[in-house]
């Protein structure tokens, strides 16, 4: 009977655990280790949208998205930063919402300089935007 | 014939400006602020987008709103997938927009800074269904430009949004909006 309660006492403690794990944890972290369903450069992104936006939303919306570009600007405060991509046209670019819990510090990064992003495609008003976001490169 | 040339010049001018006149009077933003907030005993549940976009049109008196769904930030990463993905949709219904139907901004002088208290009413869409939105949308006018803010509530089955009934209790039934913008000149380059 005893073993039994043990065993019942470290089930509970382990499948506590668990859920504590499964509902505590930032998934939106996994980022860094998602694989990209598409890679793309910043233009046949826009290219993508301006065309067929019904089209280019089927296949990057909620997706994991590598981004390759030039930076267009950057928007670098102390709780969020932001890495603006360009495609040509000054007001529809690619705007990129960096996860500021995996990286903080872009001060290395200037305008025009050629970069790989990864994020998820949350689709297009004036810009398209990804959010959650990390610099590959 | 000086005379004439002188109607004619006048009356160029005067289409010039009419036509610059036009196109100065759209102004936008793409990093409206709009947040929303669930209070309940068991439950405080926030979010927050950073770019909404928004025009502000003079000429054709109208406001519009629109904001991406996958964009609100939760502070806790579960409750932002079951946003999106349980009440939501987001995959399906990516934005949510506004736009108003009554809006008078001849009251908005934009040459005297202040405070100006507007009533906006207009249609907010989101997942498809149309929830009339009635609110005083406060523009501050500083130096030629303006900021506007205004909040208001919705409910969830405003839009057949299901709240299960094991989460009831955790999801109030008036969710409070705030909206945010500062605007800037809608030129065409």
């Amino acid at each position: 009977m005893k073993k039994y309660l043990i065993y019942l006492g470290l089930f509970a403690v382990v499948g506590i655990g668990l859920v504590y794990y499964y509902t505590q944890r930032d998934s939106r972290n996994d980022i860094k280790y998602r694989k990209a369903e598409e890679s793309i450069s910043a233009l046949a992104l826009f290219e993508a949208f301006e065309e067929d936006e019904e089209g280019a939303l089927e296949k990057f919306l909620g997706k994991t998205v590598l981004v390759s570009g030039e930076i267009h600007s950057l928007d670098l405060t102390p709780e969020k930063a932001t890495i603006v991509l360009d495609t040509g046209d000054p007001l529809s670019t690619i705007v990129c919402e960096m996860n500021h819990n995996l990286q903080s510090d872009f001060g290395m990064l200037s305008e025009g300089q050629s970069v790989e992003v990864k994020g998820e495609c949350s689709g297009k008003l004036m810009d398209i935007i990804l959010v959650n976001c990390i610099l590959i490169n | 014939m000086n005379q004439q040339r002188s109607v004619t010049i006048l009356i160029s001018a005067y289409f010039l400006f009419s036509i610059a006149y036009l196109d100065a009077q759209t102004y936008f933003t793409k990093e409206g602020v709009i947040s929303f907030y669930s209070h309940t005993p068991l439950e405080e549940i926030e979010a927050v987008n950073e770019k909404a976009v928004s025009i502000v049109d003079f000429d054709n008196q109208k406001v519009e709103f629109s904001v991406l769904i996958k964009g609100f930030l939760f502070k806790n990463a579960l409750m932002q997938t079951h946003f999106n993905e349980n009440y939501m949709e987001s995959d399906q219904y990516p934005k949510a927009k506004f736009k108003s139907t009554e809006v008078d901004l001849s009251k908005l002088d934009l040459d005297k800074d202040g405070e100006y208290v507007i009533p906006v009413m207009g249609i907010l869409n989101v997942k498809e269904k149309d929830k009339e939105i009635q609110t005083d949308v406060i523009f501050v006018v500083k130096d030629g430009v303006f900021s506007a803010r205004c909040n208001f509530v919705v409910s969830p089955s405003d839009f057949d949004i299901e709240i299960p009934s094991l989460v009831k209790g955790k999801i109030a039934e008036n969710i409070q909006v705030e909206v945010s913008a500062d605007y800037q000149l809608y030129t065409k380059s």
